[in-house]
């Protein structure tokens, strides 16, 4: 009687062939992304007060803020920093908790101290998700222009641009400077003219806007009409009418200064060692990033087409490179494995047949293991392909001592059936040895160097990351917590 | 038959092809250069000017006052009416007259007694206002009528005391009355107080007074504070500036099709012109009006009619 193997032996390779197929069509729509979408137990409340002082921002905001959120249930770790006119605090709750809850739950705390808090104050909470932070990092560098210039030019003809891209989500614009008319005003005079700065701010707040009048009808034609009292340009506004006695018409440039500045900024954005601008590309969250980064590269040229020659946008992180190296140095092992798993094969047991075996072995496992992995929701990810990168390994390991103790078995009793003969061999690899190893770890593939430059020191917080990212693992042998935090758009921000 | 559909097929590619060569031939506009307009600079006048309210008001106004106490019996004249020196505006009759009647005339007519006085007017003028009806009884002393004197009508011109350093050039003034009108005036003596409220002074601008300006009427004065009568003009949109407005530049054509870019300061700016202080440039110089925004240094333009 024939053996199942040899009696299907048509229908297994069917079989076969639909599992490299079905494998090598779930990696190519697999989505790749560095990180796994994964949503943190992390919640973040950002509060804006304007020009505050540190002091009376950390008595009036902060504190407030950090008792309220304290009251919510499986809050881990509160952790807030207060500057000048902003404060942020982060919120750690249990890894177990519903995140999208704590959020709801920590709003409705803010928001019964609402009142309590100054007027002007703004509030955001956001949840951390690794999808909120930038995937493309460009600088743009214009020479001999203005700080103003590019960031109008940044905003207005680069941001739209940019954004039509699919699966972007957010162009974010870093640096630069925004331009602002400064009325200095001349005390004597005021004084002399029995004016206040408040009756000033009052012209200035009366004028200034667009109103709807309705529609005017006029030899049967209908008109829109609206009140335009929109200043356009400086001298506009230095003939602004502050008062008017009948005896005299006081315009704002007979008691003050009109000028045009940079505003203050109190971040400072440097690129290339000047003060340049950075342009963050913030993608969707069910985006493909290498597809993304793609689709970029290609935007990007039409661009250039339209801005003047002295324009410059280089990147200065894409992170699809690192994902790209990782997904290379799995492939890169596997074909390295196989090939010296074939050659010690072939050159040890002189079998071509032990060889096929582990020729067709490898491959059927790993298209297996991408099609679990596509039915499981999961992506391609340096969680993942670390996992691979790592099996890889153990199932070479494996095959060769496998197919070796078999080739030795059968050489040992060479009329044995093949049955008994598997069997035999296998029970004695069981006492023999203990297949499993532990502890492979993810140092056989390259990670992202600047943003995850701690992710193997233990629970040390980084500060010094370039895009903000706090990242610690818990290295315990077992299970590896990969937690990623966000600064914000920090008070030193550096590129390379 | 092949031979035939494909030579057909050749002469349908051939002539799509002419068709194509011929519409890119079409394009008028050379590859990457900016159309653009240009101007020229104009010599003319240019001042700077700051718009001031003036106010007629007659400097002189004469009270009639009566003569005695008595009855008003006759008023000759009315509101606003014109009059001149002598004419008689208001006959009194005096209360003994009224009570005695025509006793004393009976009496001796040689005592001429009619008991009326005339009241004639002081100057010459208009009528601005009249305080008793025919009938009232009034007292010696009383105002009975107020005159302005039609000479003595001047514009009080409200002028900022920052901007009296001006006063010079601002010698004789245009005067805009709200229908439009101009007529001219000559700034003589200011007066000594100052209104406490806006910081202004009163000049005193004298007209010519032939023509009939009533009182409290505003008008409205070019008050120069600089002027260029040989300015070199340009309209604003031909000068560039960046976001800051601290520097200000023009593109010029320094041959058929190139325009560079040249800093220049400005002087007065009044409406849409601007006077060019530096550099010089010649009548014939060409200068870009619009298409120059954003240009780089040397741009290749063309220029459209």
């Amino acid at each position: 009687m024939k053996s199942f193997f040899t009696a299907h032996k048509n229908a297994l390779s069917v079989v076969i062939a639909l599992i490299l197929m079905g494998g090598g069509f779930t990696y190519s729509i697999l989505q790749t992304s560095l990180f796994p979408e994964i949503t943190f137990p992390k919640i973040k409340i950002i509060a804006d007060a304007g020009q505050q002082p540190v002091d009376q921002m950390m008595m009036t905001v902060t504190r407030p803020l950090e008792l309220a959120i304290k009251k919510v249930p499986d809050l881990k770790v509160l952790r807030s920093s207060t500057s000048r006119g902003s404060c942020e605090i982060s919120a750690f709750m249990d890894w177990k908790t519903d995140i999208n809850l704590s959020q709801q739950r920590i709003e409705s705390k803010i928001s019964e101290i609402r009142a309590s808090l100054p007027p002007e104050l703004q509030i955001a909470v956001e949840r951390m998700n690794p999808s909120i932070l930038p995937v493309i990092g460009y600088t743009l560098e214009g020479k001999g222009r203005s700080p103003i210039e590019l960031k109008y030019l940044a905003n207005f003809t680069i941001k739209p641009f940019l954004s039509q891209v699919e699966g972007v989500s957010e162009i974010r614009i870093i640096g630069g400077k925004e331009k602002e008319y400064w009325v200095e005003l001349n005390i004597s005079k005021i004084s002399s003219l029995g004016l206040t700065p408040e009756i000033i701010k009052n012209t200035l707040n009366e004028t200034g806007f667009v109103r709807s009048n309705g529609y005017l009808n006029d030899y049967r034609r209908l008109y829109l009409t609206i009140t335009d009292a929109l200043g356009r340009n400086k001298m506009e506004l230095e003939n602004l009418v502050v008062s008017n006695t009948g005896k005299r018409v006081i315009l704002m440039k007979d008691i003050a200064t009109v000028e045009i500045r940079e505003a203050k900024e109190y971040i400072k954005v440097n690129a290339n060692g000047k003060e340049n601008l950075l342009i963050a590309v913030i993608k969707q969250p069910n985006t493909n990033l290498i597809e993304l980064t793609e689709k970029m590269r290609l935007k990007l040229i039409d661009l250039q087409k339209t801005l003047p020659s002295d324009i410059v946008i280089k990147p200065y992180y894409i992170q699809a490179d690192f994902v790209n190296e990782s997904i290379r140095s799995v492939t890169d092992s596997l074909w390295i494995g196989l090939f010296l798993a074939i050659v010690v094969a072939i050159l040890f047991l002189r079998s071509f047949k032990a060889s096929a075996t582990i020729l067709f072995t490898i491959p059927v496992t790993i298209c297996l293991t991408l099609i679990v992995l596509y039915s499981m929701g999961q992506t391609l990810n340096i969680m993942t392909l670390g996992a691979i990168a790592a099996a890889i390994g153990l199932i070479i390991d494996d095959a060769i001592v496998v197919v070796e103790q078999i080739q030795r078995t059968h050489e040992e009793h060479p009329y044995e059936k093949s049955t008994t003969l598997v069997q035999k061999a296998i029970r004695f690899l069981c006492h023999g040895r203990v297949l499993f190893e532990h502890h492979r770890y993810f140092s056989p593939f390259p990670v992202d160097d600047r943003s995850c430059r701690c992710l193997f020191q233990g629970d040390d917080q980084c500060h010094d990351c370039h895009t903000g990212l706090l990242v610690f693992c818990h290295l315990d042998g077992t299970a590896c917590h990969l937690s990623v935090a966000d600064f914000g758009e920090g008070k030193t921000l550096q590129s390379k | 038959m092949r031979i035939s559909i494909l030579a057909s097929l050749l002469l349908v590619f051939l002539s799509a092809a002419c068709h194509f060569g011929k519409s890119s031939s079409d394009e008028v506009q050379p590859e990457g250069r900016v159309p653009v307009t240009i101007t020229n600079i104009k010599i003319g006048a240019l001042n700077e000017s700051v718009e001031l309210n003036a106010i007629s008001q007659f400097l002189l106004k004469t009270n009639v006052k009566s003569v005695a106490n008595g009855y008003l019996q006759e008023v000759k004249v009315n509101l606003g009416q014109q009059i001149s020196v002598g004419d008689k505006l208001f006959v009194i009759r005096s209360k003994e007259s009224q009570s005695l009647g025509n006793t004393v005339e009976k009496l001796d007519s040689s005592f001429r007694f009619s008991g009326k006085i005339s009241v004639n007017s002081p100057g010459n003028g208009f009528i601005l206002q009249l305080n008793y009806r025919e009938g009232d009884y009034i007292q010696d002393g009383e105002i009975l009528a107020t005159i302005g004197d039609r000479r003595s009508l001047v514009f009080l011109l409200e002028l900022p005391y920052e901007l009296r350093s001006y006063l010079s050039s601002n010698k004789t003034v245009e005067l805009t009355l709200p229908d439009g009108e101009q007529i001219k005036g000559t700034v003589t003596n200011a007066l000594p107080s100052m209104d406490a409220q806006s910081q202004t002074q009163s000049y005193i601008i004298r007209i010519d007074n032939t023509k009939s300006i009533p009182e409290n009427l505003v008008a409205k004065i070019q008050y120069i504070k600089k002027m260029n009568s040989a300015a070199a003009i340009l309209p604003k949109e031909a000068i560039l500036t960046n976001e800051i407005q601290s520097q200000y530049w023009v593109m010029v054509m320094s041959d058929s099709m190139t325009a560079v870019k040249v800093p220049v300061t400005r002087g007065i700016e009044a409406g849409d012109s601007v006077e060019i202080v530096s550099p010089h440039f010649t009548v014939d110089q060409k200068i870009l009006l619009t298409g120059n925004f954003g240009l780089p240094d040397t741009a290749k333009v063309v220029i459209e009619k």
